[in-house]
């Protein structure tokens, strides 16, 4: 990252609220360091009269990022209360982003699952084409995130695919995990392959991929889901000598597979 | 090194003395009524007689404090705590934890992003080494190649030998307080270390491949009582969390990799939710990465038979 204050935030202003699903919220917040982040990189936001947490960027326009957000925790119950105007601090970006140049002019199969499309947003923008294939899940379909975006994307030529684990009377698409939609056909037709969501949707989707002939080294995961302090230092997310935050977030998954051999518990 | 000197110890006073005029903080190790050692002032002829070392680690302390504020929000601006940076001289550090400074040196100032705090500090910290004659009770740290001699994270290391006292210096401020002193030979220094190398016997084997053994861990983790003394005590424990501090403030403070808390991700989640996985992630930093220097802290201060004197005995590997 620049020069900019890697320890300190800077204040940032709440400009819009935007409810994406119930219990999951989109911030759009003023950062003068909109211009740096990285598709798959992330941010330490300071949440008043509680702490920092990372969270990844979903969406930058000048001057401000995008914060998608799930309300689980302590802080994340807090933020939800802080009103349109209200003052949260920001510093970074942070981690090692996704493999953009690697993926640009690959056909690339981005496999999301819940809030796990947020930190993939910026990458389907980036890669949005014919080559792009989007295949998104959630738990219900009132889960499901940007549904606003769907049109413009299959508009630019997105393959996108959607399914819910459990439907209701409105939903006429797939019904199942989103690993359901994996089929060898899908997979031989790409060559790369984005994976994010809960751990254990990346583990399955990850086991499917490579089984269904994705090489290990051409798929690539985000381990976000470990990080605290997000520039290496707190130790939270050593996984054997390498920090998810710093080293990470995005590891391939060949790089998973051997962090994993020498974990102590588990890395999913 | 810098250069090796023959001192008395009328010169060693007289450097601690240019210390002060320097501005230094000179501590150095006094005991206090109840038997504890303890960094305080330095009283100039007053030797610290059969000190080993500190229970607690001053030094880390001095550069990465178990707990500090970090910044608070003041109307629309966040501000920094300023740091604790004033300038001290530690006399009679020890060669274990000038090697953990050396460890934290690297750790905060020598990776991805330096720590400010942590470097604003460690500017102002002259380490003065004496080299160990006696071996700590529990340690190992011949093993782990930081005793009885320091090999780094000193300004200056004195040596006991039969004429007086020998010294190096390591960095150039170092080699410039010991400049006025009278030359020695290099081998003098080879000499001395070697005469206090006889009297610590290589007890223990340490790897830094250690093979995973579950078993083991899952003894371990039975006997843990989850109190965290064995992260207070290691000059090397450097994991930290953040909370609140006041009203719209952040604070940093060491987060033991023994507690359940650690591992806790968002929504309740655990990456190591089994006190033996929490000890396998413990000993794979220690041994691993490399951050044990065998001060055997951890093992005087731990009640449930855990530490690193049950590692390494449940291991087998005890020669002696």
């Amino acid at each position: 990252m620049s020069a900019r204050d890697h320890e300190l935030p800077e204040p940032s202003r709440i400009i819009r609220i935007r409810d994406d699903a119930p219990g999951i919220r989109s911030f759009v917040l003023t950062f003068s360091g909109w211009d740096e982040v990285k598709p798959g990189q992330m941010v330490k936001l300071h949440v008043p009269e509680h702490w920092e947490i990372p969270i990844s960027v979903s969406g930058v326009d000048e001057g401000t990022i995008t914060l998608t957000i799930a309300r689980v925790g302590v802080a994340t119950t807090a933020l939800f209360k802080v009103p349109e105007g209200g003052i949260l601090g920001l510093r970074g970006p942070f981690g090692r982003p996704w493999p953009v140049q690697t993926l640009w002019g690959s056909r690339v199969l981005v496999v999301a699952g819940g809030v796990g499309l947020a930190p993939t947003r910026l990458l389907v923008h980036e890669l949005s084409g014919p080559d792009l294939t989007l295949l998104y899940g959630a738990r219900n379909p009132s889960l499901l995130l940007f549904r606003d975006e769907y049109e413009a994307l299959r508009d630019q030529g997105v393959d996108l695919r959607l399914t819910v684990d459990s439907g209701d009377e409105s939903w006429k698409g797939n019904v199942g995990v989103v690993t359901t939609l994996l089929n060898e056909d899908t997979v031989s037709s790409h060559d790369y392959a984005v994976v994010a969501g809960p751990p254990i949707m990346m583990y399955f989707t990850a086991k499917t991929l490579v089984e269904m002939g994705l090489p290990a080294d051409r798929i690539f995961v985000t381990l976000e889901n470990h990080m605290k302090c997000g520039i290496g230092l707190c130790g939270h997310c050593r996984i054997g000598d390498k920090y998810i935050c710093a080293d990470g977030p995005v590891f391939s998954l060949a790089e998973v597979l051997a962090l994993q051999e020498r974990s102590a518990g588990e890395v999913w | 090194m810098r250069g090796a000197k023959k001192l008395s110890w009328q010169d060693i006073v007289s450097a601690l003395k240019a210390l002060e005029n320097e501005g230094y903080e000179v501590l150095s190790p006094k005991k206090n009524r109840w038997g504890d050692w303890l960094p305080e002032r330095w009283i100039p002829d007053e030797a610290p007689e059969g000190f080993l070392n500190y229970y607690f680690p001053f030094l880390k302390e001095a550069v990465f404090p178990t707990e500090e504020p970090l910044f608070f929000l003041h109307g629309d601006r966040f501000l920094p705590y300023d740091p604790d940076s004033r300038k001290r001289a530690f006399f009679c550090a020890r060669p274990c934890d000038a090697t953990a400074l050396a460890y934290t040196d690297h750790f905060f100032m020598g990776r991805f992003f330096p720590d400010s705090r942590y470097r604003a500090r460690r500017r102002n910290l002259f380490v003065i080494v004496m080299a160990c004659q006696v071996p700590c009770p529990k340690s190992f740290c011949t093993a782990a190649k930081a005793g009885p001699w320091a090999r780094k994270g000193f300004d200056i290391q004195i040596y006991p030998c039969r004429e007086g006292w020998l010294a190096e210096a390591l960095t150039s401020r170092g080699a410039e307080l010991i400049s006025p002193y009278a030359d020695a030979d290099r081998d003098d220094i080879s000499r001395a270390r070697r005469e206090l190398e006889r009297g610590f016997p290589e007890e223990v084997h340490i790897s830094r491949h250690q093979v995973k053994d579950a078993e083991l861990n899952e003894w371990l983790g039975l006997r843990c009582f989850r109190c965290g003394a064995c992260v207070w005590l290691c000059p090397t424990c450097t994991c930290y969390n953040q909370s609140q501090f006041g009203k719209d403030g952040v604070k940093r403070e060491q987060d033991p990799c023994l507690f359940e808390g650690y591992h806790r991700l968002a929504g309740g989640a655990s990456l190591r939710p089994t006190q033996a996985e929490r000890m396998d992630f413990r000993y794979e930093c220690k041994f691993g990465v490399g951050a044990c220097v065998g001060c055997g802290r951890c093992s005087v201060g731990c009640i449930g038979y855990a530490a690193m004197e049950a590692y390494f005995e449940r291991k087998g590997s005890r020669t002696t």
